[in-house]
């Protein structure tokens, strides 16, 4: 959950200086731990410390990778806190170290610094907290379900939380040192999304442990154990692949409404982009620019079911005879998709935000609306001559297309013309 | 309404696996009848875990992309009690594999029983072949002697490692696994007649992540007990849940991404191109002849997608043909509807395959014949289920089968695949031909 280098790699933060402090306090910090738990622990750089030291090395470089934003279970997090009970805070230290300096890809020398320290430091804490909860040292000669809970399940639970804790005190601090971005921002995302996974990595480790350990069953039981969650990894990995094949399938809707009206080629994939753009710039959050994303690259959906003389003859346009029917249309065909619900108010009304009556709509048909009218009069697909960005922007305007939208637009559109 | 697979049509393996089954469960309870009480009375609290969580497992139910339903989590609890032996603060869990099986097959009627309360389908066929490899696990690691003693004694021998009781209850879970597997493949393959050695490649490739999963969880229940009890079982399911739930996920998205080529294919009935939900009947008609031709899951699912596109190219049409029936338009026309299908689904790079398929739809057979044109079987397949839908139009109607099988004949080895005539035949007749799962009310 650091990988800070990733997010600063190539753009000189403004701290530059402050950042690089703050990391050697961090890695002072990281070797201060280890120093005062050499002595506490006896026979640090044992089998066990390598064995578990590789597979935690093995499955970081297993690449980390995220799902709609959120992390799946980093599965040497798991190893790290098994390490904190098994080998002891200077084991923790040294296993966390290898590790953390391992963690990403293309990650800048200064990233891998700091994520050594981290992992190092929080897998010292978690020895320590282990042990100071009455955690036996070692999880050894433990006997019956009691014993086990009050000396073992509890400590690591406490191990588990500290470890948490402390990496999300050290982000903290980058985030603040850096100013990369707001508190809230950066941590907020990461409270929700890797609080819950902590619980889990929690009742992983003890099993991990107890087999180790008590149960006798040494490095064998990380076999045991992390074959389920492999089969867990490969399971989101398919489901990530299936996700991008959706995203494929709707550039074919795309195409078949390109295939009907040649026009209108490169059409819905720019309304999908100006519109997320314009959104974005609105402050919408995520999911919500998403869902505009999806209503822009489906809008002319319902088109592909007018007759094709039509389409072909008279460019789309605003009919004189009463409202457009095929937003209706589009909505009727992509109703059963769940995954398109958010989507689907905006591609209903969107023709209403230029057509005007559309006091009621919501923020996503109106900007759908202009961005859809804009990109026509852009293109040229109307029929007439291309407008210039500016010409567009007031004939808009004319038509009485909402003003707030309009503002934001026209800011979107010079920067994007602006840009190299 | 409890559906007893043995019905309809001769279902002689599916009887035999009941009946082997049903004869386990016998011959252990006439083996185990003398201290049967004694034994339930002593494991009174282990055995009720078990009980309670191979059948809340079996309620929990995964269904695969390719429709099949597995129960891992029940799976993994009924091996585990086959290999399970000391447990901390309870009497050593010492009993006959007689007895694993006894108590496997309660849990089993108790769920099956929920799910009949609940209106679902029970397969007794399948949960017997389950029992038969659950029993095959407890005899092996409870009577199979190695080096002079079993797999189970060697748990509590401290000069045996635990890694090697570890592997050995690995080993044990995975040939009781394998064994369901493949009596379970030649339940559905001769329930469903399709070929059983794809039927079996199917079951263990479609499962194969999740099984290696199951056979680790087994083991770690055996190896936890001694130090954390009974909580072992539902612990150490754990790791296992969180699996299960990453493959529901995954197979529910993948069932999205159906429902969305299926809105594609909507998309020429919308325009009044084609006929009211016809290119979802191509696509059931295809999958079902893909099966009984013994095709894989991978060209299964190409074939589905191709099916409900095939007739995409219609959408650019400025006169209809009429009824969209494509198999009375002229030959050229033909043609230039699949390609322009074909030139739309390329825009994804991902579903070139089926591009490629409803590209060769038109196809004549005799040309794979006369010239050797390797046409690919799943277009052969759409071609013939085309066909068939365009002249049924839908309709069950045996006289109007009738006729459009005759006609399709008429083109037996000059238009149509005669293997593939022949397993439409078998479609056509028999309800149940080349599904993977009993047909629930209103499922396709």
């Amino acid at each position: 959950m650091s990988r800070v280098g990733r997010h600063k790699e190539g753009r000189p933060t403004p701290r530059t200086a402050a950042t690089a402090v703050y990391i050697g306090a961090v890695s002072l910090l990281a070797v201060a731990l280890l120093a005062v738990s050499l002595p506490a622990t006896e026979g640090v750089l044992g089998v066990e410390l390598l064995i578990l030291t590789l597979l935690g090395a093995v499955l970081v470089r297993l690449e980390q990778f995220t799902l709609q934003g959120k992390t799946w279970v980093s599965l040497w997090s798991i190893v790290l806190l098994a390490c904190s009970v098994l080998v002891g805070p200077a084991g923790a230290a040294v296993a966390g170290a290898v590790m953390g300096a391992l963690q990403g890809r293309d990650v800048a020398l200064r990233g891998r610094i700091f994520n050594c320290a981290q992992a190092s430091a929080t897998g010292a804490l978690g020895g320590f907290a282990y042990l100071a909860v009455g955690g036996r040292a070692s999880a050894a000669g433990l006997d019956g379900a009691t014993a086990v809970l009050s000396d073992l399940a509890l400590p690591i639970l406490v191990a588990d939380v500290v470890q948490f804790a402390g990496n999300v005190l050290l982000l903290t601090g980058v985030v603040v040192v850096s100013r990369t971005g707001s508190i809230a921002s950066v941590i907020v995302p990461v409270l929700r999304s890797a609080g819950i996974s902590y619980l889990g990595y929690g009742a992983i480790a003890f099993l991990l442990v107890v087999l180790w350990r008590p149960a006798g069953l040494g490095p064998a039981a990380a076999l045991l154990v992390l074959a389920p969650l492999l089969v867990a990894q490969w399971a989101y990995r398919q489901l990530a692949e299936e996700l991008s094949s959706q995203q494929r399938v709707m550039d074919v809707l795309v195409a078949a409404v390109e295939a009907k009206e040649p026009a209108l080629t490169g059409h819905s994939a720019r309304v999908a982009l100006l519109a997320a753009s314009v959104g974005d710039a609105m402050g919408l959050g995520p999911s919500h620019v998403n869902d505009l994303r999806m209503a822009g690259m489906l809008h002319d959906v319902g088109r592909t079911s007018l007759p094709t003389r039509e389409g072909r003859v008279h460019t789309p346009s605003a009919s004189p005879a009463g409202p457009d029917p095929y937003p209706d249309r589009g909505v009727a065909l992509l109703r059963d998709l769940p995954f398109l619900e958010g989507a689907l108010p905006a591609i209903n009304d969107h023709r209403r935000a230029v057509e005007g009556g559309g006091e009621d709509l919501s923020s996503d048909a109106r900007i759908l609306g202009v961005v859809d009218e804009y990109d026509l009069l852009v293109s040229g697909a109307r029929g007439g001559a291309r407008l210039t960005s500016e010409e567009a922007v007031a004939s808009l305007e004319r038509m009485g297309a909402p003003a707030a939208v309009l503002d934001v637009l026209r800011r979107v559109v010079s920067r994007q013309v602006g840009a190299p | 309404m409890i559906d007893l697979v043995v019905r309809r049509r001769d279902q002689l393996f599916a009887t035999l696996v009941i009946v082997l089954g049903a004869g386990l469960v016998l011959w252990s309870f006439a083996a185990d009848r003398a201290d049967l009480g004694t034994l339930v009375s002593t494991h009174s609290v282990t055995l009720l875990v078990f009980v309670a969580v191979i059948t809340a497992g079996e309620l929990l139910t995964l269904r695969m992309p390719s429709g099949r339903e597995i129960a891992p989590l029940a799976t993994a609890g009924a091996l585990s009690l086959a290999v399970v032996g000391p447990v901390a603060d309870q009497p050593v869990f010492d009993v006959s594999p007689g007895l694993v099986v006894l108590v496997a097959a309660t849990a089993f009627v108790v769920s099956g029983l929920l799910r009949a309360a609940r209106g679902l389908p029970v397969g007794v066929a399948l949960m017997a072949a389950n029992l038969c490899g659950v029993a095959v696990a407890a005899v092996l690691a409870r009577t199979w002697q190695v080096g002079g003693q079993t797999l189970w004694e060697d748990q509590s021998d401290p000069a045996v490692h635990q890694g090697v009781v570890a592997g050995g209850m690995v080993l044990v879970s995975a040939v009781g696994l394998t064994l369901g597997l493949v009596l379970v493949s030649a339940v559905r393959a001769e329930r469903f007649g399709t070929p059983w050695l794809s039927a079996l490649r199917d079951e263990v490739s479609e499962a194969a992540p999740l099984t290696l999963a199951v056979v680790v969880t087994g083991p770690m229940v055996a190896l936890m007990a001694p130090v954390i009890g009974v909580l072992a079982l539902p612990a150490a399911l754990g790791p296992l849940a969180m699996a299960y739930t990453a493959v529901r996920q995954y197979a529910r998205n993948r069932a999205m991404n159906r429902r969305l080529v299926g809105t594609l294919s909507r998309l020429t009935e919308a325009g009044g191109y084609t006929r009211h939900h016809h290119a979802e009947r191509v696509a059931g008609i295809s999958v079902r002849i893909g099966r009984i031709l013994g095709l894989g899951e991978r060209e299964l699912r190409s074939l589905e997608y191709a099916a409900l596109l095939h007739d995409l190219g219609q959408i650019t049409l400025t006169d209809p043909i009429p009824d969209g029936a494509t198999v009375l338009a002229a030959p050229a026309d033909q043609r230039d509807i699949a390609a322009e299908g074909a030139r739309i689904i390329r825009q994804a790079d991902t579903l070139e395959d089926v591009a490629a398929l409803v590209d060769d739809q038109t196809t004549s057979y005799r040309f794979v014949r006369e010239f050797g044109e390797p046409v690919p079987m799943p277009s052969r397949i759409i071609k013939c289920a085309n066909a068939f839908d365009d002249l049924t139009g839908g309709s069950d109607d045996p006289a109007v089968v009738a006729a459009a099988m005759e006609r399709i004949h008429l083109g037996l080895g000059y238009e149509y695949d005669p293997d593939v005539v022949d397993a439409l035949t078998r479609v056509a007749q028999d309800a149940s031909a080349g599904r993977v799962a009993e047909q629930r009310a209103g499922a396709g």
